[in-house]
C-alpha cells in the first residue's frame, strides 16, 4: 500500500516536472520570434557603400574644379586662360562623346551564321529557323547596355558613336541609330577593360541569344581601338544650366 | 489518507515549479546569449545608420561645395568672356558641351514618366508580365531620345553617354547607383512632342499600359541633376 502510493507520487512528480518544462519552452519560444536583423544590415552596408562611392566621386569632381579654378586664377595672360578654357572644352567634349577616343577594348561582330559551315549541334535547343526571328532594336540596346554596365566608356555601332541622346529603334524593317539606317552585319566597338567586357558577354548569354536569330557573335580583344566622334549636330533648345541651387 | 493526498498535491505543485524553474533558467541563459547577439546586431545597425546619415550629410555639403565651385569657375569664365571675344566663343561652346556631357545640372520644360509594377501583378497567372523590366525603362528612354529629348534622368541619376540601365528585382541601377521603384524618368524637351511620341497608337505607352502602371505628366519646368563623378571616363 505504502509502496504503491510512493510510486504514484514519484510518477506524478516526474510528469509534472516534464509538463512544467514543456510549458516554459512553449511560452518562451512563442514570445520571442526569430529576428531577421542580418538582412537589413546587408542592405545598410550596400547603402553605405554607395554613399561612400558618391563621396569619392564628389571629391574627385571638386578637386577637378578646384584645379580648373586654380589654373584660371594663376594664368598670367588672357591667352593662357583662354587655352585653359579650351582644354576644359576638349575634356568636356570628350565626355559628351563629341571627340573620337582611343584605347583598349573589344570589337563585336554580329554576322550571319552559315548553317552549312557550322552545323548547330545542340541537343537541347531546336535548330533556329532562318528568317523566323531577326535582330531588333532591343537586342542591340540590350547588348550595348551590358557593355556599359561593365564599364565600357564609349560604344559605337557600325561607326555610329552612342551618346546620351542616341536612340536605337526599328523603323520598318531596318534599325536606325538616330536618323541613320544601319544594316547587318553589325560591328560594335567598345572601349573598356577587354577581359571584363568579354566575360560579361559570356555571362549574360549574348551568344546564345543572338544564335536564336541565326547570328554569330564574334568578340575580339583589341589593344588599340579607335572610336569615332558623334557627328550629329545637336541643337540645344530647351535646357539651360541651373543657376541657383534648388531644394533638391 | 487525506494527509497523504494533501502531500501528493503539494509534491505536484513543488515539482511542477521546479520543472518550470529549471526550464526557465536554461531558456533565459540561451536567450541572454541570443539577446547579446541581437544587441550586437542592433548596435551594428545603429552604427551603420549613423554612418550613412553622416555620409549623406557630408555628401550634401560636398554637393553644395561643388556647385559653389562651379559657380565660381563660371564667374571667372564669364569675366574672361566679357574681356575677349575669343573667350566668349569658347565659353558658349563649353557651356553647351557641359550640358550635353551632363556635368552640370539643367532645367527646362519637359516630361515626367512614372513607372510602377501593376497592382494586380500578384494575382495574375504570369507575374513577369506585370512588373517593370529594364527593357521597359530602356524602351521609354529610347523613345524619349528619338523624340528629341535633350537630357534625361532616371530616379535622380542623369543619363550620360555611357550610362547603363539595369534592374535587379524591384530596384533599378543607373550609373552604378541603385534606387527603388517607382521608376521616374524625367526628360527635358518639347513636352508636347515628347508626350505625343509616347502616346502614338501602337507606341510605347500603348504597349506598356496594359501591363504596368505608367503615367505621363507634362511639366513647364523640370530640373535634372548633374552627373557626379566622371571618374569612370577619366582614363583614355
Amino acid at each position: 500500500m505504502l509502496q504503491k502510493s510512493r510510486k504514484i507520487t514519484f510518477i506524478l512528480a516526474i510528469i509534472s516536472a516534464i509538463i512544467g518544462v514543456m510549458l516554459t519552452v512553449q511560452l518562451r519560444s512563442s514570445l520571442h520570434p526569430i529576428h531577421k536583423e542580418s538582412r537589413s544590415i546587408a542592405e545598410l552596408r550596400t547603402t553605405l557603400q554607395k554613399e561612400l562611392e558618391k563621396h569619392k566621386n564628389l571629391l574627385a569632381d571638386i578637386s577637378k574644379y578646384n584645379q580648373l579654378y586654380y589654373q584660371y586664377e594663376t594664368s598670367l595672360s588672357e591667352d593662357e586662360s583662354i587655352s585653359v578654357m579650351k582644354e576644359e572644352l576638349a575634356r568636356t567634349r570628350r565626355m559628351a562623346g563629341m571627340v573620337g577616343m582611343e584605347g583598349e577594348g573589344i570589337v563585336i561582330d554580329v554576322v550571319d551564321a552559315h548553317p552549312a559551315e557550322e552545323p548547330v549541334v545542340d541537343e537541347h535547343m531546336p535548330v533556329p529557323v532562318v528568317g523566323d526571328y531577326t535582330i531588333d532594336d532591343e537586342d542591340l540596346r540590350w547588348l550595348v547596355n551590358i557593355l556599359f554596365a561593365n564599364g565600357a566608356q564609349a560604344v559605337s555601332i557600325n561607326g555610329h558613336r552612342l551618346i546620351s541622346t542616341t536612340a536605337i529603334r526599328n523603323v520598318g524593317d531596318v534599325i536606325q541609330i538616330d536618323t541613320r539606317t544601319i544594316r547587318a552585319p553589325y560591328e560594335i566597338k567598345a572601349l573598356g577593360e577587354p577581359e571584363v567586357l568579354l566575360s560579361a558577354l559570356k555571362l549574360e548569354g549574348v551568344e546564345e541569344n543572338f544564335q536564336l536569330a541565326n547570328k554569330k557573335v564574334l568578340a575580339e580583344k583589341r589593344d588599340k581601338l579607335m572610336i569615332s566622334a558623334n557627328n550629329e549636330t545637336r541643337v540645344i533648345q530647351f535646357m539651360k544650366p541651373v543657376k541657383e541651387k534648388g531644394d533638391s | 489518507m487525506s494527509r497523504r493526498r494533501k502531500f501528493h498535491l503539494y509534491l505536484t505543485i513543488v515539482t511542477f515549479s521546479t520543472g518550470f524553474l529549471v526550464a526557465t533558467s536554461f531558456e533565459t541563459n540561451k536567450i541572454t546569449r541570443k539577446e547579446r547577439m541581437h544587441d550586437q546586431l542592433f548596435q551594428q545597425e545603429t552604427q551603420l545608420n549613423d554612418r550613412i546619415l553622416a555620409e549623406k550629410e557630408q555628401n550634401r555639403h560636398l554637393e553644395n561645395q561643388l556647385l559653389d565651385l562651379q559657380r565660381q569657375v563660371g564667374k571667372v569664365e564669364e569675366a574672361m568672356a566679357e574681356r575677349k571675344s575669343e573667350a566668349a566663343e569658347t565659353l558658349s561652346q563649353l557651356g553647351a558641351a557641359r550640358m550635353l556631357a551632363g556635368v552640370v545640372a539643367v532645367e527646362g520644360p519637359g516630361i515626367v514618366i512614372t513607372m510602377q509594377d501593376s497592382q494586380n501583378a500578384a494575382n495574375s497567372a504570369d507575374i513577369a508580365n506585370y512588373i517593370v523590366h529594364e527593357q521597359d525603362v530602356r524602351l521609354v528612354v529610347n523613345e524619349l531620345r528619338a523624340a528629341g529629348a535633350e537630357a534625361i534622368s532616371i530616379n535622380g541619376q542623369r543619363v550620360v553617354s555611357n550610362s547603363e540601365i539595369r534592374c535587379i528585382g524591384p530596384t533599378i541601377i543607373v550609373n552604378g547607383i541603385k534606387s527603388a521603384a517607382p521608376f521616374v524618368v524625367t526628360a527635358i524637351g518639347n513636352p508636347d512632342t515628347l508626350d505625343s511620341a509616347l502616346n502614338l497608337p501602337g507606341g510605347v505607352l500603348h504597349s506598356l499600359q496594359d501591363f504596368v502602371q505608367i503615367s505621363v505628366a507634362k511639366k513647364e519646368r523640370v530640373e535634372l541633376p548633374a552627373f557626379v563623378g566622371d571618374a569612370k571616363t577619366k582614363h583614355s
